[in-house]
């Protein structure tokens, strides 16, 4: 017992505070340590992912390297080093703050809770929700949905929905809880879930890889709108965010942020022309959050 | 700087719960798992562990040092995800679907079946090391004292070999406790995957983990606790570990 009593204040008496507070603006960390560091999801299709010969890519993944090439150039550090850090929903906001990574490019949504503790760049995508159906089910409306089972991202804006949609309607739906994307839409193929909530371009590229990739299809009178997702950056550097949001205008100006969007979104599965939202966006770029 | 206030705030996804009523629902559904994969373990090892030491051996000896070598070495994430996702793809359908939807509570009863089973694989192991380490005059004596298999087994061999491995045993019931944070890949909502949650809405990552962290740590302390008072009381007197010297 006494043993345990000294571990328990040796754990106790680990100072706090220590972890968070970071004073170095990113650009002198990025120049002192020689490399712009990029946060990616390690299997996230579209926006992040590992390619299967071994590279970093996905919709914001190489909206981040256009910007990490012209911020090397903006600070006259083209010899800085590009640097892939994976990150995941539970640690990609401690990565930012704490600086291990400088942008986060992923699918995270620019909501306003996240803005009291990290900064977005322009928003860069928006993507709506909705409500995923095997064929066969025979599942087409949101009322077919009355006493189902339906795959939910755990602890995700979703899992609020879902709750609210049942309430609202009267469905008496029992909630399966998933970890990510493709936890999701396993639930679903597997039959242990009759549906399965997410973002559609989160799902398509597991179901269009499934074994029945025609047998999957979205219920037709519900979706969340769509909401705005961006790039993170730490909060209060000012310089930092001036400078990545210069490139990404410049991205923006110059044709290339929607040719990397037709190379991303006007191909199977997803065949989506730009949403009006986003041509807003590239002509009056803004870091508004969802609802703002 | 570290924040606690936000656990007695109201929780975004809970209905009229604050961020610590989640953790503490978490925290049952922990002790859950790890009282019904514990009991599975022990009343599955011990006598498979007997089994495994029976003199001579035979093919039921090595049935169970097969079972042991399975489920030993495949990790337990993977153990979780093949019997969740692959197994009820692999029995019959009617079986299947019961297993994906007709089984209360699908998630914690995977969750105990699979750390049940790979916690029994370490108690198996267990038991024939207490029963080996007792030496061959104990069951030399009570076979001269006219003791079947079965009675030495019961009487002589086992009531030692238990005390001897409550040790080594008191460390896979904390293993056991900790390893049921894997039930969070098959949406089984645990203590680690309550701080999850909670830190995705509240951005108080490292305050939220350090309370799941002090969840795991007292909770382990008060089982190994509770396991050295039993072990004290179940000790024979004039002996050590339960063993005469």
């Amino acid at each position: 017992m006494r043993m345990l009593g000294a571990t328990l204040a040796a754990v106790l008496a680990i100072p706090a505070g220590t972890a968070l507070a970071d004073e170095t603006p990113t650009i002198d960390k990025i120049i002192e340590r020689g490399e712009i560091v990029i946060g990616h999801r390690p299997a996230s299709p579209p926006f992040g992912y590992i390619a299967e010969d071994g590279t970093v890519t996905g919709y914001s993944v190489e909206i981040c390297k256009y910007l990490a090439e012209e911020i090397k150039v903006a600070l006259g550090h083209p010899e800085l080093k590009t640097v892939f850090v994976p990150v995941d929903a539970a640690n990609r906001i401690p990565l930012v703050q704490n600086g291990t990574i400088d942008l986060e490019c992923a699918g995270t949504g620019n909501t306003a809770e996240r803005q009291k503790v990290v900064s977005f760049l322009y928003n860069t995508m928006y993507t709506d929700t909705r409500i995923m159906v095997r064929r066969d089910s025979g599942i087409k409306l949101l009322a077919d949905l009355k006493g189902k089972r339906v795959a939910v991202p755990q602890g995700a804006v979703q899992q609020k929905m879902i709750d609210d949609i049942s309430t609202a309607n009267g469905l008496d739906i029992t909630p399966v809880m998933s970890k990510d994307a493709g936890d999701t839409f396993r639930l679903l193929d597997t039959g242990r879930a009759d549906a399965a909530i997410h973002v559609p371009m989160e799902l398509l590229p597991f179901s269009s890889k499934s074994a029945t990739p025609d047998g999957f299809a979205f219920i037709e009178d519900w979706s969340a709108p769509p909401e705005q997702i961006s790039i993170m950056i730490a909060k209060g550097d000012e310089k930092f965010r001036e400078t990545a949001n210069a490139a990404l205008k410049g991205m923006m100006d110059n044709g290339k942020f929607e040719e990397n969007y037709n190379a991303w979104f006007l191909v199977p599965p997803y065949n989506l022309p730009m949403p009006e939202a986003l041509r807003n966006q590239i002509a009056n770029p803004n870091d508004k959050p969802i609802g703002g | 700087m570290l924040d606690f206030s936000f656990l007695l705030e109201p929780a975004t996804l809970g209905v009229g719960q604050s961020n610590l009523d989640l953790m503490l629902a978490g925290w049952v559904n922990t002790l859950r798992a790890f009282a019904g994969a514990m009991f599975l373990a022990l009343a599955i090892g011990v006598p498979l562990g007997v089994i495994r030491s029976l003199p001579g051996g035979g093919w039921a000896s090595r049935l169970v040092a097969a079972y042991v070598e399975i489920f030993r070495n495949i990790p337990l994430l993977i153990q979780l995800f093949l019997w969740f996702f692959v197994v009820p793809e692999l029995v019959p359908e009617r079986l299947g679907w019961w297993l994906k939807r007709e089984l209360p509570q699908p998630e914690y009863w995977n969750l105990v079946f699979a750390l049940g089973i790979f916690m029994s694989a370490r108690v198996v192991e267990l038991t024939r090391a207490g029963i080996g380490s007792l030496g061959k005059g104990q069951s030399e004596a009570a076979t001269a004292l006219g003791l079947g298999t079965a009675d030495t087994y019961r009487f002589v061999l086992l009531p030692q070999a238990l005390r001897i491995v409550m040790p080594p045993l008191t460390t896979e019931f904390a293993n056991c406790l900790k390893a049921s944070s894997i039930g969070l890949t098959v949406g089984y909502i645990e203590i680690t995957q309550r701080a999850r949650e909670i830190s995705e809405q509240t951005f108080r990552t490292f305050e939220i983990f350090a309370v799941a962290t002090l969840g795991y740590f007292l909770t382990i302390a008060v089982i190994v606790l509770l396991l050295q008072v039993l072990e004290h009381a179940l000790r024979i007197p004039g002996t050590r570990m339960g063993v005469s010297q």
